[in-house]
């Protein structure tokens, strides 16, 4: 049975714990209905930092629709300017058809308290982190996004499903659409990430989107491991 | 550490030889040390030639079709920086007045600046590209004198990186290309995994231990980290 996530002391547990978005139960659930098809609230949570209100899983698993398509605001944790030239726009929105996810996404930073990669607070929301390569450059464009929290799956549950030949369409500040293939699906103990394998400076136009898997550990509410699904501009 | 000062073909008259300019105090720095336990933090920059700025502030072309990659891991507090630097189609020999023609230069996009670190120049790792790895202990000198006196690298730490990674750009330079090569600035990257998901509910958590889960074929398969969790297989409650 899902309940529904209490978001306010939820996610302020959550922000304040870090790991692998160690979510706590809710407390003191209400017992109201997950609404099945309300899109969630605006990416109010993320932007400003503030426990969403409404945000939700619905009972189909299917992601939230970008409505209109925002620009991304940055999150709490403000990320460092990006280095490529600023001619080219900034990735703003995601969309893989054959797994149903359709996300804006979150400019994200660095967490100082580990320097791990900052993901957002929204479990329904993508990330793109913001210090890297954007489509066009010489660096992968990263994304982030949870594969899960206790009250169901998140926005990138069904990564893993991503054959190779799979299309990922990435919407640019611009308007345009940069379409990228999946090439390969890696899995990386999170202890053990070779980050310039995920992170660094590559040859080629590069997507990767990155989520949780493998064990996972109860004590720690987090997965050992990291998927890495790597895709290559077309 | 292999130390780069071609002359110019038909130069009158000698270059400077770099170490004995900037106070004498080349060799006492620029240790090489074993890695770090830890690191403080992470860098990349992605080089290519269309980012040379030249010392005038004007815009030059670097070698066409060249690329490098440059990846730093920082422990600032031991002042120690491990560099793994990959170039592909840049073409020797190097050539610069500093101990070596890799480095750390201090300034955004569209400037130029001094360097602020070196390091050994890439050299040919037998699959067509050069490439140079390793780790230093500052204080780091590069050879090169400041105005006003000293070396450029005399002030310089690693928390400057840190502070700003935006205001440092990676490059080499060639005789052919004596403004640069290639070059990129530097962008971070996060230590460690991705913190992303805590529900339980992942299939993956039930399911398949390969690590390359689905290759395109003739995609590369890349292999798992080194002492993945096959074995790791925790007993859950």
């Amino acid at each position: 049975m899902r309940s529904r996530r209490h978001a306010g002391v939820v996610f302020g547990l959550i922000l304040a714990v870090g790991g692998c978005a160690e979510a706590q139960p809710p407390t003191g659930a209400s017992s109201a209905p997950i609404p099945t098809s309300e899109p969630p609230a605006p990416t109010t949570a993320a932007t400003t930092g503030e426990p969403a209100t409404t945000s939700t899983i619905s009972e189909a698993s299917t992601p939230p629709i970008a409505t209109a398509v925002p620009a991304p605001t940055t999150s709490t944790a403000a990320p460092t300017p990006p280095t490529t030239p600023a001619v080219r726009p900034a990735p703003i929105a995601v969309r893989i058809p054959s797994i149903g996810v359709e996300s804006v996404l979150l400019e994200m930073g660095i967490r100082t308290e580990d320097g791990a990669a900052e993901v957002p607070e929204d479990y329904d929301v993508a990330g793109w982190y913001a210090n890297g390569s954007r489509p066009g450059g010489r660096g992968p464009t990263v994304l982030v996004g949870h594969v899960d929290s206790t009250s169901g799956p998140a926005v990138f549950y069904r990564l893993h499903e991503l054959a190779p030949g799979t299309h990922i369409e990435v919407q640019l500040a611009d308007g345009t659409v940069a379409v990228y293939e999946v090439e390969i699906t890696e899995q990386f103990p999170k202890s053990q990430l070779p980050i310039f394998e995920v992170f660094g400076a590559t040859e080629r136009d590069v997507l990767r989107l990155v989520t949780c898997t493998g064990q996972f550990d109860y004590e720690a509410r987090s997965y050992f491991d990291n998927l890495v699904v790597t895709a290559v501009r077309m | 550490m292999s130390v780069s000062l071609a002359k110019k073909a038909g130069a009158a008259g000698a270059v400077t030889i770099a170490v004995l300019v900037g106070g004498g105090s080349a060799t006492a720095a620029d240790e090489e040390v074993p890695e770090p336990a830890s690191f403080t933090s992470a860098f990349t920059a992605a080089a290519t030639p269309d980012e040379i700025i030249n010392p005038d502030g004007m815009a030059v072309a670097g070698e066409e079709g060249a690329t490098g990659t440059f990846n730093f891991r920082i422990n600032s507090d031991e002042e120690i920086i491990c560099y793994d630097i990959m170039l592909n189609g840049v073409t020797p020999p190097y050539m610069s007045m500093a101990r070596s023609a890799t480095h750390i230069h201090e300034a955004l996009a569209g400037q130029s600046g001094p360097p602020r670190v070196t390091f050994p120049d890439p050299e040919d790792a037998g699959d067509g590209t050069l490439r140079s790895s390793g780790c230093l202990q500052g204080p780091f000198t590069t050879g090169i004198e400041a105005e006003g006196g000293g070396d450029t690298g005399d002030g310089f730490t690693l928390k400057e990186i840190e502070a700003n990674p935006a205001e440092y750009y990676g490059d080499t330079h060639t005789m052919d290309f004596v403004a640069g090569a290639v070059r990129g600035q530097l962008s971070q990257v996060p230590l460690g995994g991705v913190p992303t998901g805590g529900g339980g509910t992942a299939p993956n958590e039930r399911g398949s231990t390969n690590m390359a889960l689905y290759v395109s074929a003739g995609a590369i398969v890349i292999a798992a980290a080194a002492g993945a969790t096959l074995a790791r297989r925790r007993v859950t409650n």
